[in-house]
Order: structure tokens, then C-alpha cells, then sequence
């Protein structure tokens, strides 16, 4: 049942309708009630109020009058093309002149009509629009990141349109021939909405098999921003809470400091404590690893020496500068493959591991310092 | 140089930048509160020279990308550029990617920025 409910959900479209008619926006609610189990009608006054709708909301069209106060129709199409270009715009006015379904056609709006408005032809123009939306296909419970992957390696050129099947938000990303082109969340376009969009993990995706933009904003490479969301992802995995603890104890910063005090480093409660147990501290450390990170896949090596002590008493000193609180380890992005995370344990000596680039070195620090 | 950062300080949970030379001495600073009320009117450049070896620490950044120093109530993000190293002191919830997108915009500013305080601002090449 849940799954029905769900597929309800995702089939009904909202469509934003701009007048500053009020009998004429109340009447075309009245209208697409008969469609409420396909589209659901948002109004809005004006322009203004239309674009902060825009950024909030969820539209798959708008359908806008030109004569407007404020904010008329042209400046709203124009908005809508460079802030939100995947929102295809219908045009309504009552003031048809010769040249304005061609200005307002070259200013990027789908259709054109003329009130007094022939209500199946409006009807027919949206369905064809959200048929297009959906040209390619639609896929339900996908994987995004290996569906963009397919993308790029066949070449595609297509718009899809994401949504979150967790929080039910939605994005676009823009492929021309492979090349993801643009992307946008809400009112954010770029590199920035496409981590955002990046970062959801179990998603439907709609396809529509043409690019609605024709500029390209996103310069990285694909597979770094995909590789990039990835550790946004895991970096934002673990609890605000679970950070911000206040520390135990504070180094205060006090003049020269030649080496980080002793003292200070044996009584932190951050650093990895092993004694003279039976079990070697590489072992203590892997069955904390294992928590956090696949140990047959990501974990490369292992190492407990004293290799990195000048480092580390180096960075526990920079630290001082900072208030930063106790040292607790350090990570090194050595290329795309594999990475070091130091960390400090009692004593001089360091624990040294090396993992595959999709390990989040907040995490694997966590598990480590924690008792 | 204030302004190459700007987009930086709008992520939140950035606390300061800072942009040192090879010897330590510190180029530019520019911290948030509450960091700049922990950091007071101590100079980083005097710190540096009088507290660090800053040769231990700068053996382990030029060998890497990118360096990431997890402290108890922030972390310190690094990265090498022409002549020195640039920081960014942040919280513990920032995330690093969007750091890191930043920073492939500063840094060639930055090495810029840099290269114009010499004659070259004068001349051209022909």
C-alpha cells in the first residue's frame, strides 16, 4: 500500500498559475479539479510573489499572464529561463498584438493563448508537456550515481529530474552529450546544486531525452563531483551532537612552545590509549575500524611506529594558536586512490592507516579517539 | 585579498583564512568570531617562528593534495599554493567538499594576486 501511496505521490504535477485576476485564478482552479489526481493548481497575484514561490515549491509548469502590476509576465518568463530553466512557461494573456507569441515564443516559453482560453487545448498543451518530462523513462528506487555514470559513458543528452525519495525534494541535472551542463535545487543552479542533489541516495528519476539549457555552468568533471558528494555524504553522516560536545580538556595558548607539553598529551581523553594486553593495538584499531569503514575493501594498510611523532607534536602545537582543543588526527588527500590518516596515540607513537578515497577520515578519527 | 574570500565566509561554520609564506610568516589573516575572540591580537606569523618547527609540517602538506587537521573543536584545512600554504580554520561540520571548491577558485586568484606584487604588474610579456 505504501508503494501506491507513493506512486500517487509522484504522478501529481503542480502547476503554479500567475494572474492578478482573482475571479480568473479561482475559475481555472475550479477547472483542473476535475485533473486532481494529475495536477494540483497553486496561484499566485503577481510575479514577485511567484519567483519566492519558485524558490520554496515544486513546479513542473507555470502559467503566467503578461499584463501584470509589479512584476508583469516578460520579466517573470525571464526569471523563470535563467533561474529555473527546466520549468517550462505557458503564456495567457487577453492582449494579443500581432508580435507577442513570437517575443514571448523567443523568450523561451513553451505555448502561447489567447483568453477568452479553450480549456481542453490548455489541458492537452500541459499533458504533453509532463509526457515529456518522462520521454526517456522514469525510474524508481534508482541509484543516481550509477545511472550518471551510464549517462556519461553513452553520451546522453537529457534533462532529468530527481527527486528524493527521503525527502521528497527535487533537482535537475542538465546532461549535453555526457557532460552534465547545469544543475538545479530550488533556486541554487551550478556545481552547488549538484552536490546537493549528489548527496540523496535513494531517488526516483525522470527523463526527458533533450537539454533545456544551452550554457554550460558546471566545469569539474563529473566523476570529481561525484566523488566529492560522496565524502560530503559520509562527512555529514554522524551527528551534529555527537561533534559538539565540549571538549575535556583545553591547552591554553601560553607564550613559546617549543614542543606541545607532555603533560597535556597524556591526560587527553582523544588520544588511542593500548597497553600491554594481549591484543596488539593494529587489532584494537581494526575491530574499531570495521564500524565505520569495510575493512576488506578500504583499509590498504595498517601501522602503529613513531614515523609521524615530529608531525604530530608539530600540529598539536599549531593547534595551540587556535584554541583548537586536543589533537586528534590528521588526514592526507594523496590522490584520488588513497589516502593517510594519522593518528596521535599515547606516548610518541602514531597509528597510520592508509584507505580508498571513499573513506571519511571524521569518521574513522571518531572511531579511534572514542573510548 | 580580502575580497577572494568572501564567498568562503558565506559557508557557514568557516571561522578564518589564512595564507601563509613558505617561512611561516604570515600574508593575510581573517578570522570570524568567535575564533577571532579565542585568537585575540596574537600574531600567527610570531607564533609560528617562536612555537614551530615549521619544516616537520610542511614535509607532510607538500606531499599531499590537500591536508585536513582534526583538533577537539575545529578543523584546519590545507592546501599548498605557489609560495607558501593557504588555511582554513572550520567547524566540524563543514562540508570539506565545498571547501575545496572554494579554494580551486582562490588559489589561481591567490597566485595571482601574489605574483602582482612584483615589477610584473609594470610589464608584459611580448
Amino acid at each position: 500500500m505504501g508503494t501506491d501511496l507513493h506512486r500517487v505521490i509522484i504522478m501529481i504535477h503542480n502547476i503554479l498559475v500567475v494572474d492578478d485576476n482573482q475571479p480568473f485564478l479561482n475559475l481555472i482552479t475550479k477547472i483542473f479539479d476535475k485533473y486532481k489526481d494529475k495536477y494540483s493548481i497553486h496561484t499566485s497575484i503577481n510575479g514577485v510573489n511567484a519567483i519566492e514561490l519558485l524558490k520554496s515549491h515544486n513546479y513542473s509548469i507555470v502559467i503566467t499572464d503578461l499584463q501584470m502590476p509589479n512584476m508583469d509576465g516578460y520579466a517573470l518568463l525571464e526569471k523563470i529561463k535563467k533561474h529555473f530553466p527546466d520549468i517550462p512557461v505557458i503564456v495567457i494573456t487577453a492582449f494579443d498584438k500581432p508580435k507577442t507569441e513570437s517575443v514571448v515564443k523567443k523568450t523561451g516559453a513553451f505555448a502561447y493563448f489567447t483568453k477568452p482560453l479553450v480549456v481542453e487545448d490548455l489541458i492537452n498543451c500541459i499533458d504533453d508537456l509532463v509526457k515529456r518530462e518522462t520521454e526517456g523513462g522514469r525510474l524508481n528506487n534508482a541509484s543516481l550515481e550509477m545511472f550518471i555514470q551510464l549517462i556519461e559513458m553513452e553520451a546522453k543528452t537529457c534533462t532529468i529530474r530527481v527527486l528524493d525519495e527521503k525527502t521528497r525534494k527535487r533537482g535537475t541535472l542538465f546532461f549535453f552529450e555526457g557532460d552534465l551542463f547545469n544543475a538545479r535545487y530550488n533556486n541554487t543552479l551550478g556545481t552547488k546544486a549538484a552536490y546537493k542533489i549528489f548527496s540523496w541516495d535513494k531517488v526516483t528519476l525522470s527523463i526527458e531525452n533533450a537539454c533545456v539549457v544551452n550554457h554550460r555552468e558546471i566545469r569539474d568533471e563529473l566523476q570529481a563531483i561525484l566523488l566529492d558528494s560522496m565524502r560530503m555524504k559520509d562527512e555529514n553522516g554522524a551527528t551534529e551532537e555527537e561533534f559538539n560536545e565540549e571538549p575535556k580538556s583545553n591547552v591554553p595558548i601560553n607564550g613559546k612552545i617549543s614542543q606541545p607539553p607532555k603533560q597535556a598529551a597524556e591526560k587527553s581523553d582523544s588520544l588511542m590509549r593500548w597497553d600491554d594486553s594481549a591484543v596488539s593495538p593494529e587489532d584494537i584499531a581494526k575491530s574499531k575500524l570495521k564500524h565505520v569503514i569495510n575493512i576488506d575493501k578500504d583499509l590498504k594498510s595498517l601501522k602503529v611506529g613513531n614515523v609521524w611523532s615530529t608531525f604530530t607534536a608539530q600540529a598539536t602545537a599549531l593547534g595551540f594558536y587556535f584554541d583548537a582543543g586536543n589533537f586528534k588526527g590528521a588526514y592526507f588527500d594523496k590522490d584520488n586512490y588513497e589516502n593517510i590518516i594519522v593518528i596521535p596515540m599515547e606516548g610518541e607513537k602514531n597509528i597510520e592507516i592508509v584507505v580508498g578515497s571513499k573513506c571519511s577520515p571524521d569518521k574513522v578519527i571518531k572511531s579511534l579517539t572514542e573510548e | 585579498m580580502d575580497n577572494l574570500f568572501e564567498e568562503m565566509f558565506t559557508i557557514e561554520g568557516i571561522m578564518g583564512a589564512l595564507v601563509i609564506s613558505d617561512d611561516g610568516s604570515s600574508e593575510f589573516t581573517k578570522f570570524s568570531s568567535p575564533l577571532s575572540e579565542r585568537i585575540g591580537d596574537k600574531d600567527f606569523g610570531v607564533f609560528i617562528k617562536n612555537s614551530i618547527n615549521i619544516e616537520a609540517l610542511k614535509g607532510a602538506f607538500d606531499s599531499s593534495m590537500e591536508t585536513l587537521l582534526i583538533y577537539e573543536k575545529i578543523r584546519l584545512y590545507i592546501r599548498k599554493i605557489k609560495s607558501g600554504y593557504l588555511l582554513i580554520a572550520m567547524g566540524m561540520f563543514v562540508p570539506v567538499a565545498m571547501v575545496r571548491m572554494n579554494c580551486q577558485i582562490i588559489i589561481p586568484e591567490l597566485d595571482n594576486f601574489k605574483k602582482k606584487k612584483g615589477l610584473g604588474r609594470f610589464f608584459k610579456n611580448k
